[in-house]
């Protein structure tokens, strides 16, 4: 029996450009869930972890970097196998020539497609040495006659996970066409698992270690296998190593009061200071409830980790102009109605290039406000 | 309201009563020079309108008569709504005022006091002054009307004049309020942009956002080096990786090709040797084989000259035998030709016959046609004769009538035509009295043709004649006095007596009485030239370019001729030559002749060609005979020399078959070692020279992929030591930051763009709205006064005019930088625009009050100005004030006040 942590795409160094002022600490956090796989790795007493590429965003990355995973690796008691990714491939210059590699004997950054014998298992790496190929990696895997557990590791795109990226495609039956007991894959950043005929999991992404962006699902884990026998199916568990919680809130207003409902929402979001908000307002703005939205923006930006709030799609009511004929008659109330006309985003007769619906929405804004304050 | 009538008294310069009227509802002008009181009694009708009798200060105590202490009053007249008013004020001491209302005839007071100042104003709607005397700005809708002296422009619209336009174009651009949130708004876009371009504010006062750009770009410049910092790993990585490889495949095949480089070398040694042979073999048959070919020329030569020596000596045997045959030929031949020529000669001597014979021939055809031309000749002159005499007697007929021209009789037709005309004219221009009186009276004529007494008889026509009235007094009845038509009789009578004289002087030079007389002249005339001139054309076409006596002449000329050929020729004068058939006989002779000579010519040729040919083949074979006597000594020295070695025939043939045979042996031992070095293929030793060099080049590709590997290596590591990936990321979220900030200030500042812009957009469209009712009545209006010479007045919000556009310029420049004149002619345009908007065409009439204000206007557009005048006179009562009264006196309906004779008590 073998016992096995799965895990890949760490993506160390990566650039947080989306998230803008907070990249440093979401690269940071890339490196905590890391140290958190091997200790789970060491609680579950692995007897190895395979790592299935990208360990690295990029072979330019710092190599203090570099010197920070390998020790961390370096903290797990077994051994762990890597195997380089399109995206830190093998070739000269790269992250792997780092002498960091040697100062951990556990470390097996591996150099070449060929198989790694074990007592319990064979291991058959395929490591890749560009960015860019169309052939499947695992393809010179031969393991039908190997009467011990045979784990793969590649680092590719399944048939059919995507329709426009088809570097290292790698067949649906990889694993079975191989003879493999398990095949660990690298490149997809969520889960994904390939039942056989027999529905038995035996070729799985492990998904990247902590989220990297707003919409990505399943991610932030990494697998525990486990296999009994030659040909025994892989038992497989997922264990939760992400430390960010990235989160999307498409919300539609239609009602006064709906926004506050909305606000109140937010603030009841848990663990705020390791939350990523992106928040997309749609419907109509009601004429009581535009004091909200500069309240919401306030709460989003005083409390969360990160947060962006889009109004693109929210649009003032059209029918909630008493703010408008309170304003002096003529040609004020004009350009109000004006304003209000463009904020419609289903308006194109004759709109300014500099007249956007969001330009007109925030305009229009600024009117009232100023509106409101001659009042007061 | 109109104004009937106006009487000031101590006012100013008009110190005693002066009243001007009764005005017409139309154009009054009120004129006089400088300093008569045009502008007081101006300014009478404007403080008695608006000012309030109390009213004290400076400028009302200007209005007392100068250096008097007399109070200023005002008396007008004037109708409103259809009814006649009268108002009085007093200003300074006893101030008073009162109204009256005319009715039933009489009028009767309305109001004193204030009352009466307050009615007064109503009626243009002006508003009340504060302290002191009124402006214009609260003379209601007099402001439009009504323009002082130096004042056409009005300065600013009074509140209740801006509202009754406003009430009248039907708009309102805002109510109260709207200043104080414009003010803000345009305050909130000062904080972000400049006021007049509208660009964003920089240096102190800039906007964050401007260095939130400059640090943006300054990122995006990193940014940039980085992404080329991580293209240059990229690069550096895979050079790597091709030298890494180049160098290996270098080392490899210098390996291989040092291995070959052996084998190459041996092959060449072993290759050097049989070359070698191959080149003394080749050497030994090339002796023997040029021995052997000068040995068998050498035998040929010999047996070639036997046969040649043997070959000639038949040859000059048979020339000597064909000798005596050839010189019987020729002697034959020369005979024959001989006899050819003479038969030659007799032939050409019958050429001599022939030549009389033609001489003859064109002897007679000279002789018939002379004979004929002379014929010819006799007749023409004969009918030129004839053809002069006829044509003596006609010119001598034309000049017996006395007629004139066509075109001189086409002018007398004329004249008399127009002497017949006048004559009638001059009759019916004559005003003929008359008279048939039951008594004979005597007649006084005071106006006629004959003046003076003429006594009529009773019952008798009696006629007196005259121009252009014919006057008379008949004793007892009276005067009588005729006129008639307005045509003058002595002009006309003046032309008739020219066209008279010149007729009958006419008539007594062509001695006629009439023109039908002269007509029948002209045509007799007209007759006779033409039957001259067919005369002329007819002896023209018998003498051609000659006159009789050339005929004549050429006549005679021939005669003789003839004469002399005839004595030649005695039978041709009974007997003329045929000409034809003489030539024909001496053409029949030329024929047989040249037949007979050319038959000779033949003969002669044939004869001379054949002997020539015999001589040729005679000399030919003396000639042949002499060469082969000297080839046959050159072929003797020739055998002498080929043998002179001692050496017979025969041997010689022995010794060329030995040196074919040593020949043969060397080319055997030649083509063995040929046959070996073909084993090798091509020369060896360029493979060798080439493995040598390819040995090295690898050697040094394999040293120089190491050595820029090692270079490679050096960059590479030196890019990574910078981690520029790592950098970029920093820099990238940095930018995605900056760029949120700057987009969240981008939508702030555009939000307040647009906020500003909408401003004043909406604000535009109704100030538009509001203006160009006025802006194209003004435009027209000013259109009409000075052409097209500006593309129009520009309004601002106040509806008054703010620049002026001249044609194609674009912008619009103020008007302070055209002429005066036509500032006149702007604001003039404006007031009436004005004017026209403020007064509807069905209301009641207004008064429109011009105090000298066209001071800079030329004379053609105050011309055009005037012309509006008149016509506005249908909706408007017009008082104008002027020193220049000529300008206006044509138009119509125009009435005219001279100030200086009214002050003057006129």
């Amino acid at each position: 029996m073998v016992k096995f942590l799965h895990t890949a795409d760490w993506q160390i160094g990566m650039k947080a450009a989306h998230v803008g002022a907070i990249g440093q600490r979401v690269r940071e956090q890339r490196l905590d869930s890391a140290r958190r796989v091997v200790e789970a790795a060491n609680e579950q007493a692995a007897d190895f972890i395979i790592v299935a590429g990208d360990t690295f965003e990029d072979n330019a990355v710092d190599r203090v970097l570099v010197q920070k995973v390998a020790d961390i690796l370096g903290k797990f008691f077994g051994p762990v196998y890597i195997i380089s990714g399109n995206h830190d491939p093998l070739v000269p210059g790269s992250v792997w020539e780092h002498a960091a590699w040697n100062s951990h004997d556990n470390l097996h950054v591996i150099s070449e497609a060929q198989r790694i014998e074990r007592d319990d298992c064979t291991i058959y790496p395929c490591p890749l040495f560009e960015k860019h190929g169309l052939a499947d990696p695992t393809a010179w895997i031969e393991a039908s006659d190997n009467p011990m557990i045979s784990i793969g590791i590649g680092h590719g795109t399944v048939e059919g996970v995507s329709q426009t990226e088809t570097d290292f495609p790698i067949a649906r039956n990889a694993a079975a066409r191989s003879g493999l007991d398990y095949l660990g894959l690298g490149h997809w950043h969520s889960y994904a698992a390939y039942p056989d005929a027999d529905e038995n999991v035996r070729m799985a992404y492990s998904g990247t270690h902590e989220t990297t962006k707003f919409g990505e699902r399943d991610s932030g884990n990494a697998l525990l296998v486990e296999i009994e026998d030659r040909h025994s199916p892989p038992v497989i568990n997922a264990i939760s190593t992400g430390g960010l919680v990235w989160k999307v809130l498409n919300e539609n207003v239609a009602e006064e009061g709906d926004l506050n409902r909305v606000r109140e929402s937010i603030a009841a979001i848990a663990d705020p200071e390791n939350t990523l908000v992106d928040l997309r307002l749609t419907g109509l703005l009601q004429h009581g409830d535009q004091p909200l939205l500069p309240q919401i923006e306030d709460v989003l930006q005083s409390r969360f980790l990160f947060s962006r709030m889009s109004t693109e799609g929210l649009h003032p009511s059209p029918d909630d102009d008493r703010w408008i004929e309170s304003l002096p008659a003529g040609y004020l109330q004009s350009v109000a109605r004006r304003l209000q006309t463009l904020s419609d985003p289903t308006y194109f007769d004759d709109r300014p290039t500099d007249a956007p619906p969001e330009i007109a929405v925030r305009a229009l804004l600024e009117l009232y406000q100023i509106a409101q304050e001659e009042q007061a | 309201m109109i104004l009937h009538n106006i009487r000031v008294e101590g006012w100013t310069c008009l110190i005693e009563p002066v009243e001007v009227g009764p005005l017409t509802d139309g154009l009054n002008i009120i004129h006089g020079p400088n300093g008569t009181g045009k502008s007081s009694l101006m300014q009478a009708i404007a403080r008695g309108l608006f000012d309030k009798h109390k009213t004290r200060g400076n400028e009302i105590e200007k209005l007392r008569a100068w250096g008097r202490d007399l109070s200023p009053k005002v008396t007008l007249e004037f109708e409103q709504d259809g009814v006649l008013h009268r108002l009085h004020k007093q200003f300074l001491d006893s101030q008073s005022a009162k109204i009256d209302r005319q009715e039933n005839g009489k009028f009767i007071a309305l109001a004193e006091g204030q009352k009466a100042d307050d009615r007064a104003r109503e009626i243009l709607l002006g508003e009340v002054p504060g302290r002191g005397a009124s402006d214009q700005r609260q003379w209601g809708l007099a402001q439009i009307l009504w323009a002082t002296q130096g004042n056409l422009a009005i300065d600013q619209l009074g509140t209740s004049t801006r509202s009754t336009i406003d009430s009248a174009l039907g708009t309102q651009i805002s109510e109260a309020g709207s200043n104080v949130l414009e003010n803000r708004i345009a305050a909130r876009y000062e904080q972000f942009f400049t006021g007049k371009s509208g660009k964003l504010r920089s240096g102190s006062k800039a906007p964050e956002i401007v260095g939130l750009q400059g640090k943006l770009e300054e990122l995006r410049n990193r940014r940039d080096e980085l992404c080329d910092a991580l293209l240059e790993f990229e690069q550096a990585s895979r050079n790597i990786e091709d030298l890494k490889q180049a160098a290996e495949l270098a080392e490899k095949k210098e390996q291989q090709t040092s291995a070959r480089l052996d084998m190459a070398r041996q092959q060449v040694k072993a290759w050097n040797q049989l070359a070698g042979q191959r080149k003394q073999h080749q050497l030994e048959r090339e002796n023997a084989d040029e021995k052997y070919r000068n040995l068998n020329h050498r035998i040929q030569s010999i047996e070639s000259a036997r046969t040649d020596q043997q070959k000639m000596a038949e040859q000059l045997d048979q020339l000597q035998r064909d000798q005596p045959v050839l010189e019987k030929m020729v002697k034959q031949l020369t005979e024959e030709a001989n006899e050819a020529e003479i038969g030659l000669r007799h032939a050409r001597e019958q050429r001599h016959q022939l030549a009389s014979l033609r001489k003859l021939a064109d002897l007679a055809r000279r002789y018939r046609q002379d004979f004929d031309r002379c014929q010819e000749l006799e007749n023409r002159i004969a009918e030129a004769q004839q053809s002069a005499e006829k044509l003596a007697e006609l010119e001598s007929r034309l000049v017996g009538i006395i007629a004139p021209d066509r075109k001189q009789l086409e002018q007398i037709k004329k004249t008399e035509q127009q002497k017949d005309r006048l004559k009638v004219q001059l009759d019916a221009a004559l005003v003929t009295v008359t008279l048939q009186l039951d008594n004979n009276q005597k007649l006084e004529v005071t106006r006629g043709q004959q003046t003076g007494s003429q006594n009529a008889e009773a019952g008798q026509p009696h006629q007196i004649k005259g121009s252009p009235d014919v006057e008379l007094t008949i004793p007892g009845v009276g005067r009588i006095h005729a006129t008639g038509p307005t045509h003058d009789y002595d002009e006309l009578h003046a032309k008739w007596e020219t066209a008279n004289t010149q007729y009958e002087q006419w008539m007594r030079e062509y001695q006629s009485q009439d023109v039908l007389e002269l007509e029948a002249r002209v045509s007799q005339a007209d007759q006779l030239r033409n039957e001259i001139k067919a005369l002329l054309t007819k002896q023209n076409t018998i003498l051609g370019d000659h006159d009789l006596n050339d005929l004549r002449n050429e006549h005679n000329k021939l005669q003789s001729s003839l004469n002399i050929i005839k004595q030649e020729q005695p039978e041709w004068k009974s007997s003329p030559p045929d000409p034809d058939d003489l030539a024909r006989q001496a053409t029949d002779m030329e024929s047989k002749i040249d037949n007979e000579i050319q038959q000779a010519e033949t003969k002669y040729d044939q004869a001379q060609h054949a002997l020539r040919t015999e001589i040729t083949k005679q000399e030919s074979q003396r000639t042949e005979t002499r060469h082969l006597d000297t080839r046959q000594s050159e072929i003797v020295e020739r055998l002498n020399r080929l043998l002179d070695d001692g050496m017979t025939i025969e041997r010689l043939v022995e010794k060329r078959t030995e040196t074919a045979m040593e020949r043969d042996v060397a080319g055997k031992k030649l083509e063995t070692v040929v046959e070996q070095m073909a084993e090798f293929g091509d020369d060896p030793t360029e493979e060798l020279e080439k493995l040598e060099r390819d040995v090295i080049g690898y050697r040094e590709d394999a040293s120089q992929a190491k050595q820029k590997l090692s270079t490679e290596t050096g960059r590479l590591q030196q890019i990574i030591s910078d981690a520029p990936y790592s950098a970029l990321s920093q820099v990238e979220e940095e930018i995605a930051s900056l760029e949120d900030d700057i987009q969240r200030q981008q939508q702030q500042l555009g939000a307040v763009r647009l906020l500003h812009h909408t401003v004043l957009e909406q604000k535009n469209e109704m100030v538009d709205s509001l203006v160009a009712p006025v802006r194209s009545r003004a435009n027209a209006m000013l259109q009409r006064i000075m052409g097209a010479r500006f593309e129009g007045i520009d309004f601002d919000e106040s509806l008054l005019p703010a620049g002026i556009a001249p044609p194609r310029m674009g912008d619009s420049v103020g008007l302070d930088q055209i002429s005066g004149g036509e500032q006149e002619q702007v604001h003039f345009a404006v007031r009436m625009a004005l004017a026209d908007i403020a007064f509807p065409t069905k209301g009641p009439r207004q008064m429109l009050v011009l105090d000298d204000v066209f001071a800079y206007t030329d004379e053609s557009r105050l011309a055009r100005i005037g012309k509006i005048l008149a016509e506005s006179t249908s909706r408007f009562q017009i008082l104008l004030f002027t020193c220049h009264p000529e300008r206006y006196r044509n138009l119509p309906g125009a009435k005219l006040f001279d100030l200086a004779a009214l002050a003057a008590g006129g």
